[in-house]
């Protein structure tokens, strides 16, 4: 239904490109579409700046969009491509750093087992939280997540099975810690 | 933790992703519009259109003769090559380069890798029929960069010093 909500708001876009479409189109896809840029880009500012460009040059190149109904894995492989043009430029380390505070809701905190779910998370590298983002919690086909990661459909089914290998022994081995 | 557990924790987890600020929101909004363009008389537009087209051909009549213009080609990511012109100096010996790179611009060595030097020198032989300089460099960015190049002798004497622009596109 958000689907072909989302192509007759593409379609409306093509054909007027009036402000309220924009928004429309900002509203049915910045959620999945931010929390990609948050997994990718670690820290919220950047993830900002991430969605900003990602919306502008979308909105620029919306023409060239062919199939439409792949919009969201669309949007994400221009996240991607500018995320790696952003590492490229040095503007972002490609390491695992410490997600910021405010990368999930505050509520969190006060969620053990949450907490060290989230822990976990942070000890993967940005591959495996990508891969683990779009399959296991995005849903998104291996088809799909080959397109936007740029990698092969069994690539990506290798790496995901080695990401939730890691995020289990990675879970089991934090988790065993008592907490402070 | 199992398999099963892992499932059902990473769907918990999806429910706590942060939503991004409204500000962001009426950011994208805004960088988005197109400006807005007012309509003019025809006639006004059909006169800048005239004088466009003049500036554009008296651009491009200026730019052949400019021998030493500097043509950029694309050839992978962020490689290039490029290629200057020395028709008008009157060299018929080996002759030294030396170029004063631009913040941006890596020159790339034979064996493709990058040499991280402000000024470069490289020795050219006798020119071809084409009489032209090439040299393969690596732009972190598109754009138009100044470029300082010496012509020296075999003696490191200087000849000249020539400025040329590069102007990096995508190919």
């Amino acid at each position: 239904m958000i689907e072909l909500k989302l192509e007759t708001v593409i379609e409306n876009l093509l054909r007027d490109d009036l402000e309220k479409d924009k928004t429309l189109f900002y509203d049915l896809t910045h959620k999945s579409l931010y929390n990609y840029c948050l997994i990718l880009a670690h820290k919220p500012e950047v993830a900002d700046d991430l969605l900003h460009d990602t919306y502008i040059k979308a909105f620029k190149n919306l023409s060239t969009l062919l199939d439409r109904s792949k919009c969201n894995a669309w949007l994400k492989k221009i996240a991607k491509n500018i995320y790696l043009d952003l590492l490229k430029k040095s503007y972002v380390k490609n390491e695992t750093d410490i997600f910021e505070d405010n990368f999930f809701a505050t509520s969190v905190d006060d969620n053990l087992v949450m907490h060290d779910i989230i822990n976990t998370m942070q000890t993967l590298s940005v591959e495996f939280r990508e891969v683990i983002y779009l399959i296991d919690m995005e849903g998104v086909d291996y088809t799909s997540a080959a397109h936007i990661i740029g990698i092969t459909a069994e690539a990506v089914k290798s790496r995901i099975h080695r990401a939730r290998k890691k995020f289990i022994k990675n879970y089991n081995c934090t988790s065993a810690i008592p907490a402070k | 933790m199992n398999e099963k557990d892992y499932f059902k924790k990473i769907n918990e987890l999806n429910k706590l992703f942060v939503s991004p600020s409204s500000d962001l929101k009426k950011r994208v909004l805004k960088s988005s519009k197109k400006p807005e363009v007012t309509r003019k008389p025809q006639i006004l537009l059909s006169i800048a259109a005239l004088f466009i087209f003049t500036l554009a051909i008296t651009a491009i009549m200026n730019s052949n003769k400019t021998e030493d213009l500097t043509i950029v080609k694309y050839v992978t990511n962020q490689n290039y090559v490029a290629h200057f012109k020395l028709e008008d100096m009157n060299l018929d010996k080996a002759f030294f380069v030396e170029l004063e790179l631009p913040e941006n611009i890596d020159i790339v060595s034979k064996n493709k890798s990058i040499l991280k030097k402000k000024n470069f020198m490289f020795m050219w032989s006798v020119f071809s029929d084409t009489k032209t300089v090439s040299f393969p460099f690596k732009a972190l960015e598109k754009g138009v960069f100044d470029l300082q190049i010496k012509i020296l002798d075999q003696n490191m004497e200087l000849i000249e010093t020539k400025s040329i622009t590069l102007e990096v596109q995508e190919g």
